[in-house]
């Protein structure tokens, strides 16, 4: 097929060009006018592309998982193994050690228990293969979370409900999305160290009025900032989060900085823990509520019992550490910043005597008794 | 319209409904939010971030491995086989199992923590945990790695337990529920608990057997010395290291101080392997690689009865009567608490140890080891009577032997134990064996039906034929008289002796002989009491004497004797012709 221009057709698209270029220069005109003169720099564009790269960096975030899930599941499968298809919990809900019932015996987990009484050698088992499999949940969650933790962006940890299939698939069902930020014109990240050092620095009231949202009436959700470790779902109770901000200034003043890593827990998910739909799998390792309850806490005790419900509640550490990477003085120095007093000489937060980690304030029981004890650390 | 028109308006549809098909299919997951205030962030795209990764490995190696331990652990149980660890260690190397460990420098760490999760884990209260670690032929050959074991509290109520060499953390970190780290004084143990930062534990190993020559109690910049940190007295409050010296403390009569010996409880650690892999990082070589997939689990065992003795020996208990010197090389075995001995004029060798048990012609003698007498050396060859009536005193140790005690001789690491019967006969030939208890009773059992067990009796290493032998004399004859009778013949008396030379009652004696020689007086002769060759010899039975254990007054008419003075001795002597010959007197 071939296509000829006669004399009307030329004069047709002389015309429709000159047209269209009135219309994009009105256009344009129109525009600019509209938006001033495009100020702090913006260009057409700039908006559908902070768009699209949202997209991209969520595709980055989602391809990274999917490579961290494969290598979680190769190591987790060699971590099994190694520990004989047994996991224990070293802290667990209820902060206690949630031990094979068994132990081990040079280190390996003991499988049988051969036992001699009256004469007779009887045999215990203690290893459940079918246990295997939810105890690859863990490791695979656990490993997994190093890695989610590992990337530059805030990817949420411990989000996942597990499915297993045969020969062996994994397929890690989230629970919280992952967010990224549209901004009106996308600033160029540096993920270098110098940005992500730990020093302590006095909080910006604005910045942080910015950063944090209000999910519900009289909540404060700091994820994502300074305050909340990396990976971390962070909610307190607004009273609870302004003595948070004064703790943490009073930090940066002895030279430190603070890290929430766990604050406020919803019922849902404590009814998850409680349930056994978490990869700690709770329900199915002990499956008699009555021992159940000295490794997580049953929701249906409420704040009285379980004190992270409340938003009253924070596990904290010193930014730049873990737990286990807390020395003797490190805990001191978070004990002193969090128990500092406010201006009615009363000490923002009270220690869990039990557990450095743990401080509660405003409404709880704990904190009133401690109060009316004059003291900072209490059972 | 013509053709070409209508086949470029049919493309627009076409064309939008490819990009909704790739649109659905690449399948933008996420959703916008905008933001209402008029800020910098135009809003939030949020993604679900959901997964599916997959592998070819199947969980079953779990059950598969689990079905064949199982098998082996019956297999040795219905076996009935004493040695049930050896048994499952030989079941499961067998085939294509190969289920053995290599040996690892933190096995040393994993030792001594199980060791004192097992002495925490007592129902036992304020009683002290002893014990030492175990043997590991394969490592540390290079005795200048600097090695220690760190205690530190961690979270409550846990302590950390770490393997360091120099100041790098070797594999191995364990975690044990015991409250706070204490060390106490041995007087103060009930009172006292002096709180310490971290406990350190310097390790030494020779020929394999690793040892603590120091441990120290750290307090901030303070170390207070503990000369050796596994005796931890285990109270109410928690445990407490406590130093070495103070071991001789508890050795207070029971039950003030209890000491447990541990381990008591056994077991068996595998490292099965079923021929798969995954790339995977492991902390020991720090690289990530195709790794072979290594399945450790462990059982744990009853401890098993005591290995057999296999070194014993009888010998006679010089100058005694109806006892027997028992002699063994003390085992380092920990959980021995007693042993005991099996005699009998029958043979038992082939029986088993619940007949042995049943058979009343088979005698037992229970010996706890507890508070043996300890003595640096003896000569069990030789011994002398100093003074006489007393026990026969054996030389180096300068002392006697007692009956029905034990003894430990330390510069043989021997027991002796002095085994006395009245029943026993001297002379006679007994069949004598040995076997270590346990504090459960349990001993070897002396199946020789079951397959390769160890626990059976042996000649010469726990079972053999003794016979004793009676060298023990009747004791010296006092108050000898001598008097002229109305007929003019020489009559003597002496009390009848009741003891033997040792002081022991006598009740074998057979007769008296009476040892004599006249006194001459003259320059050439030699007024010499004792009793040799130039003296005449007169044998008598006890009926010759007229007396008895209930008529104390011998006597007996010399027709021999004529007047003048003499060199007199008396000397009773027993059915083994045992006899106390003394210095002859002048009458």
């Amino acid at each position: 097929m071939r296509f000829k221009l006669g004399k009307k057709g030329w004069l047709f698209e002389g015309i429709m060009f000159f047209i269209i270029l009135i219309i994009l220069t009105t256009a344009f005109f129109s525009l600019y006018k509209k938006y001033g003169q495009f100020p702090d720099g913006y260009k057409i564009g700039d908006r559908q592309f902070s768009l699209i790269t949202a997209y991209q960096k969520g595709e980055a975030a989602l391809f990274y998982i999917d490579q961290s899930a494969k290598y979680s599941l190769e190591q987790s499968v060699y971590y099994l193994a190694k520990s004989g298809g047994v996991s224990e919990i070293e802290v667990s809900d209820a902060e206690t050690f949630a031990g094979h019932e068994c132990g081990k015996f040079n280190d390996a987990y003991v499988w049988y228990q051969v036992m001699k009484k009256d004469g007779k050698i009887n045999t215990k088992e203690c290893f459940n293969e079918n246990s295997a499999k939810d105890n690859l949940g863990y490791f695979f969650n656990n490993n997994l979370n190093e890695y989610l933790l590992s990337y530059p962006r805030d990817i949420p940890t411990g989000n996942y409900k597990y499915e297993f299939k045969d020969n062996l698939e994994i397929i890690g069902l989230a629970t919280l999305p992952v967010n990224i930020n549209i901004f009106k014109k996308e600033v160029p990240e540096d993920f270098s160290t110098a940005i992500r050092d730990v020093k302590p620095k006095p909080i910006d009231v604005k910045q942080l009025e910015k950063d944090t949202t209000k999910p519900s009436e009289g909540f404060r959700d700091f994820t994502g900032t300074d305050l909340c470790a990396k990976g971390s779902q962070c909610v307190l109770k607004e009273e609870a989060f302004q003595q948070l901000v004064k703790a943490q200034n009073a930090a940066v003043k002895k030279g430190i900085s603070l890290e929430v890593y766990s604050a406020y827990r919803s019922s849902e998910k404590q009814q998850a823990l409680w349930n056994g739909d978490t990869p700690e799998r709770y329900a199915q390792r002990y499956p008699d509520p009555a021992v159940r309850v000295k490794y997580v806490c049953n929701p249906a005790g409420g704040e009285a019992k379980c004190p992270h419900l409340s938003g009253d509640v924070v596990d904290v550490r010193l930014k730049g550490k873990t737990t286990k990477t807390m020395s003797s003085a490190d805990w001191n120095n978070l004990y002193s910043a969090m128990t500092s007093a406010d201006s009615n000489k009363q000490p923002l937060w009270v220690k869990y005597s039990n557990e450095p980690w743990h401080f509660e304030c405003c409404n709880t029981p704990r904190y009133a008794r401690a109060i009316q004890q004059g003291v900072t650390s209490i059972v | 319209m013509e053709a070409k028109d209508l086949v470029l308006l049919l493309m627009i549809p076409i064309l939008l409904v490819g990009i909704l098909t790739f649109v659905n299919n690449n399948s933008i997951t996420g959703n916008v939010v905008a933001e209402q205030a008029d800020n910098e962030k135009l809003g939030t795209y949020s993604v679900m971030p959901s997964f599916r990764a997959k592998m070819d490995y199947s969980l079953k190696d779990y059950s598969d491995l689990k079905i064949k331990l199982k098998t082996a652990i019956d297999k040795c149980i219905d076996s009935k086989q004493q040695d049930i660890k050896y048994c499952i260690k030989t079941e499961t190397n067998k085939d294509s199992y190969n289920w053995n460990c290599n040996e690892k420098e933190s096995d040393v760490l994993y030792d001594f923590t199980g060791k004192l999760k097992e002495c925490i884990n007592l129902k036992n209260e304020n009683a002290v945990c002893r014990f030492s670690l175990d043997k590991h032929g394969n490592l540390n050959k290079d005795s200048s790695k600097n090695l220690r074991i760190v205690l530190t509290n961690w979270y409550y109520p846990r302590i950390k337990a770490e393997l360091f060499e120099n100041d790098d953390i070797l594999l191995g970190t364990d975690f044990i529920e015991a409250g706070k780290l204490f060390y106490t004084d041995y007087d103060n143990k009930d009172k006292d608990s002096k709180s310490a930062d971290y406990i350190t534990l310097k390790l030494e190993f020779k020929d394999g057997v690793p040892s603590v020559p120091q441990a120290y109690a750290v307090i901030g910049f303070d170390f207070v010395k503990l000369s050796r940190a596994f005796l931890i007295y285990k109270s109410k409050s928690g445990i407490k290291f406590i130093d070495e010296k103070f071991e001789p403390s508890f050795r207070g009569p029971e039950p003030a101080n209890t000491i447990i010996d541990l381990p008591r409880m056994q077991g068996l650690k595998f490292c099965a392997k079923t021929g798969k892999s995954v790339i995977a990082y492991d902390d020991a070589d720090g690289l990530v690689k195709s790794r072979e997939i290594v399945y450790r689990f462990a059982i744990t065992l009853p401890n098993p009865v005591p290995a057999p003795v296999n070194s014993f020996e009888a010998k006679d208990n010089l100058k005694s009567e109806n006892s027997a010197l028992l002699i063994w090389k003390k085992d380092p075995q920990s959980d021995i608490k007693s042993y005991s001995f099996y005699y009998s004029t029958n043979d038992f060798i082939d029986r088993k140890m619940n007949d042995i048990k049943k058979d009343s012609e088979i005698k037992k003698v229970s010996v706890v080891i507890n508070s043996p007498i300890e003595i640096e050396s003896v000569d069990l060859s030789s011994c002398e009577f100093n003074p006489i009536n007393e026990p026969c005193k054996y030389q180096s140790y300068n002392n006697p032997l007692l009956k029905n005690k034990l003894y430990y001789i330390k510069s043989e690491n021997k027991f002796v134990y002095v085994l006395f019967d009245a029943d026993f006969k001297d002379g006679t030939d007994y069949n004598v064996a040995i076997t270590a208890v346990n504090d459960k009773g349990e001993e070897m059992d002396n199946d020789k039906s079951a397959a390769d067990n160890p626990y059976i009796f042996e000649i010469n290493k726990n079972y053999l034929w003794f016979s004793s032998a009676d060298d023990l004399a009747p004791a010296k004859i006092i108050n000898v008289k001598k008097e002229a009778g109305t007929d003019g013949k020489t009559k003597l008396s002496w009390d009848f002796p009741a003891k033997n030379i040792d002081g022991t009652n006598l009740n074998d004696i057979k007769g008296f002989n009476i040892y004599y020689r006249k006194y001459l007086v003259g320059p050439f002769v030699i007024a010499s009491s004792n009793v040799d060759a130039s003296f005449a010899k007169k044998e008598i039975k006890i009926s010759d004497a007229g007396c008895s254990s209930s008529s104390l007054q011998c006597e007996y008419v010399m027709e021999e004797l004529e007047s003048g003075q003499y060199f007199i001795t008396v000397a009773a002597f027993d059915d083994k012709n045992n006899e106390f010959r003394d210095f002859a007197q002048l009458i």
